[in-house]
């Protein structure tokens, strides 16, 4: 057991030691910040983007269709269809840009607070084989959270071993098994503890 | 209806009657397992079916009682939810000695990471079977020479073994299809309950 663990398991799930310590204080660091802050960016620019465009595409290209020297009522009937599908659709991606912004802006100012919220328990893990061509599914669960991840990232991962999960909102931040000490103390004082804090219970003749 | 034809329908005939002696013979053979594991550790054997075949399915096939004193539920589902199908068999005894909580599994490959690896000091048996735990005390104290023996005569190479307040339960992916399968985890639960009990 070492820290090359530890960094082996932050590659597969995204996150740093450094991260991981500000984690365990409780607090989020600043690369994960920003990186949060980040996310849903793109998917509002480009919903926004979609929606101008069906906007002004409907109405210019309505105008066009129609042209500008005694249109029959055919032309500006479908001139009228084509305006009108494109204003729907457009103020459809708007709506949903505005939301996505809405929520950006919502999840940003939690995040603000630099509070990490922390799972701990026993570690579940679940493979969902695809069928018809479908992709594996890898899961884990720890508490009332669960994740996706990559098959390698869940290898790692030992099923019924406590863990210590970081979120924040529905995103992980890190993770980490209990009984790991940074500090590194020996063994079964580390598993005594374990004991201890985990379940609630006196360490049994197992530990003496 | 010329000859060809009539041989076509025999040949569809003695293929859907193949296949349906088939599925009756596997069904029987683990019925035949189920009675005669009941029959010879004197546990009472029974079926139970949740749903009709339109929808969700959960079947399961439970042997219960008590061997030498030790309370035994050996409970073997077949369960289906939308397009996915789950086998899984579990056997429970109880925890009379309060072994802490601990999580063990035995695995037949190596894993990935080496952080929750396990080794028993049994050459034999760390050859073969590979153990994750966070708590290797728990693991010293309950994979006894008797339970290693046991986990390797089993034909299933993956368990978990979870202690959790009261309980002890061995389970593994599947549910048994013949006597082997059942009765060897069924004898590891055994051992494993022995040791728990020291």
């Amino acid at each position: 057991m070492s820290a090359d663990h530890l960094e082996q398991l932050g590659r597969a799930h995204g996150f740093s030691v450094d991260e991981l310590r500000s984690n365990l204080q409780g607090v989020l660091h600043p690369a994960q910040l920003a990186r949060l802050r980040r996310r849903g960016r793109i998917a509002a620019i480009v919903l926004a983007v979609l929606g101008l465009a069906c906007l002004v595409g409907g109405i210019l290209g309505a105008d066009e269709y129609q042209g500008s020297y005694m249109p029959s009522e055919t032309t500006i009937r479908e001139a009228t269809q084509i305006r009108w599908a494109g204003v729907t659709l457009g103020g459809f991606f708007l709506l949903c840009a505005g939301i996505s912004v809405y929520r950006r802006r919502k999840r940003n100012a939690r995040y603000a607070l630099g509070q990490v919220e922390v799972e701990q328990g026993p570690l579940h893990k679940i493979h969902v084989q695809g069928r018809g061509g479908a992709q594996d599914r890898y899961r884990f669960r720890v508490g009332g959270r669960a994740f996706d991840t990559l098959e390698a990232g869940w290898e790692l991962l030992t099923e019924g071993a406590i863990y210590r999960m970081h979120c924040a909102g529905d995103e992980l931040l890190s993770l980490i098994p209990v009984p790991y000490d940074l500090a590194g103390r020996d063994q079964l004082a580390r598993e005594q503890e374990h004991f201890e804090r985990t379940r609630h219970i006196k360490p049994s003749r197992l530990v003496q | 209806m010329g000859v060809m034809e009539l041989l076509q329908i025999v040949a569809v005939v003695l293929v859907i009657g193949g296949i349906v002696a088939g599925v009756v013979m596997l069904s029987k053979k683990e019925g035949a397992a189920y009675d005669a594991v009941a029959r010879k550790y004197g546990l009472a054997f029974s079926k139970e079916k949740q749903g009709t075949g339109l929808g969700n399915v959960r079947q399961s096939s439970l042997l219960q009682g008590a061997v030498e004193g030790v309370p035994v539920k050996l409970v073997a589902t077949y369960e289906t939810r939308g397009r996915m199908r789950m086998r899984g068999t579990w056997i429970a005894t109880d925890n009379p000695t309060r072994v802490p909580p601990c999580a063990i599994n035995v695995l037949g490959v190596a894993p990935k990471s080496d952080l929750h690896l396990v080794r028993t000091g049994d050459a034999a048996f760390d050859a073969s079977r590979w153990i994750t735990s966070d708590t290797p005390t728990a693991v010293r104290f309950l994979l006894t020479d008797e339970v290693r023996a046991r986990l390797l005569a089993c034909p299933q190479t993956e368990f978990k073994i979870v202690v959790d307040g009261g309980t002890l339960v061995l389970s593994f992916g599947g549910t048994p299809s013949s006597l082997a399968e059942l009765q060897a985890p069924l004898d590891a639960l055994l051992a494993l309950a022995k040791a728990a009990r020291k």
